[in-house]
């Protein structure tokens, strides 16, 4: 419980849940779940939410500005992650979306596109 | 659809019916809508390149893509892009005004005639503006986002939705053979909606009072309420965003796509 309630802790996710109430009315209840899937991508690549997004920034004499290439990394690791989830294809995605909204929420912009784009025969 | 409710109903549309296809003489009209709008000296600056989304190789679609652009273009079914062909007025030599004055819409009322566009138009002000990129880039952006702004209400008038979006310039000029002259500007994505019409409702704007003024500066334009309330009728000004279901539609299009709360 004390591991969880740090992780719930850290900075970025609590903006994330904060703007997702906000911008959402997401009931609590689901925050469960999204924090499970949070937890999962954490421990599949090795790091915490907030060092997850510190990564996608970097400091330039302009202000902090995105880290493209590592946004492009972990938007690689989000599908990557998705794809390995067991289940089906729905179960699959809402994996990769919830991950994608952490990110997304903390001010990384990443578009997935359609994730039930029929596959060209 | 009358013309001022094709103004109000005009929003940019980011969730398209991704596997419902624009008919063909829809995609002309729009472009017949493009080619009709006013400009300089009457050179027409704008170029579309149209693109069936279903016809490019995945991996040119995936070129074409920007970080903010990337779901819209994956959406919708047709891509026009759009451009300024930047050797327009070279190459008319002033010929476009001329052809003004042949068929009757610059005439010597006016002080036109062919002597005045050889001699002052052309050698003293279109000439001239060809050799200064600031100039003629600006010239042509104007005169391209009104055409642009044409196809766009157009795309209302026929039943789709549609907006303006960044894509890969270079990707785009390797892949659809773009002249290096044409002046990359936006794509217009167009298809059918997946939102509804209202797609939250008409999106915010700085007050009227800020925007426009009378006489001078600092003295605002007094809006009448009584013509307020007339295009309101006529649909033209409509109930701005956000409407109150706006983010449960936001949620059901995400979760029916699979994309990111």
């Amino acid at each position: 419980m004390a591991a969880a309630d740090a992780f719930r802790q850290q900075t970025t996710v609590h903006t994330w849940l904060a703007s997702l109430q906000r911008q959402t009315q997401l009931a609590p209840p689901a925050h469960q779940e999204h924090l499970h899937i949070l937890a999962a991508f954490c421990a599949y690549v090795g790091q915490s939410p907030d060092a997850i997004i510190a990564a996608c920034f970097r400091d330039t004499p302009e202000g902090k500005t995105l880290h493209s290439r590592n946004r492009q990394h972990y938007a690689a690791q989000i599908d990557a992650f998705q794809r390995q989830v067991a289940g089906d294809l729905r179960q699959q995605v809402q994996y990769g979306r919830v991950v994608r909204s952490f990110l997304i929420h903390n001010g990384v912009m990443l578009q997935a596109g359609w994730q039930y784009r029929p596959q060209r025969e | 659809m009358e013309f001022k409710e094709v103004i109000g109903r005009r929003r940019s549309i980011r969730y398209f019916v991704p596997y419902r296809p624009v008919e063909r003489e829809k995609i002309q009209t729009i472009l017949e809508a493009a080619r009709l709008a006013s400009c300089a000296v009457n050179a027409t600056f704008l170029r579309a390149i149209v693109v069936q989304r279903d016809d490019l190789a995945p991996e040119v679609l995936e070129g074409l893509k920007t970080p903010v652009s990337a779901l819209n273009l994956e959406l919708a079914p047709v891509h026009m892009y759009f451009y300024g062909d930047l050797r327009t007025l070279q190459e008319s030599r002033g010929n476009t005004l001329k052809e003004l004055i042949e068929v009757g819409a610059l005439n010597p009322s006016h002080g036109w005639s062919h002597a005045f566009v050889d001699e002052v138009v052309w050698k003293q002000v279109i000439e001239p503006l060809t050799r200064d990129p600031l100039k003629l880039v600006g010239a042509v952006a104007v005169d391209c986002g009104v055409a642009i702004c044409q196809a766009l209400l157009a795309a209302f008038d026929a039943g789709l939705g549609a907006c303006l979006s960044a894509f890969e310039p270079q990707r785009a000029q390797a892949a659809f053979g773009v002249p290096a002259h044409w002046m990359p500007l936006y794509a217009m994505l167009v298809g059918y909606p997946a939102e509804s019409w209202e797609a939250g409702g008409q999106r915010p704007r700085p007050p009227f009072g800020e925007l426009y003024f009378e006489g001078r500066y600092g003295n605002p334009w007094r809006r009448d309420p009584h013509v307020v309330a007339r295009l309101t009728a006529a649909k033209m000004l409509q109930d701005p965003a956000p409407l109150p279901w706006r983010q449960e539609e936001v949620k059901t299009l995400a979760r029916a796509f699979g994309l990111p709360e």
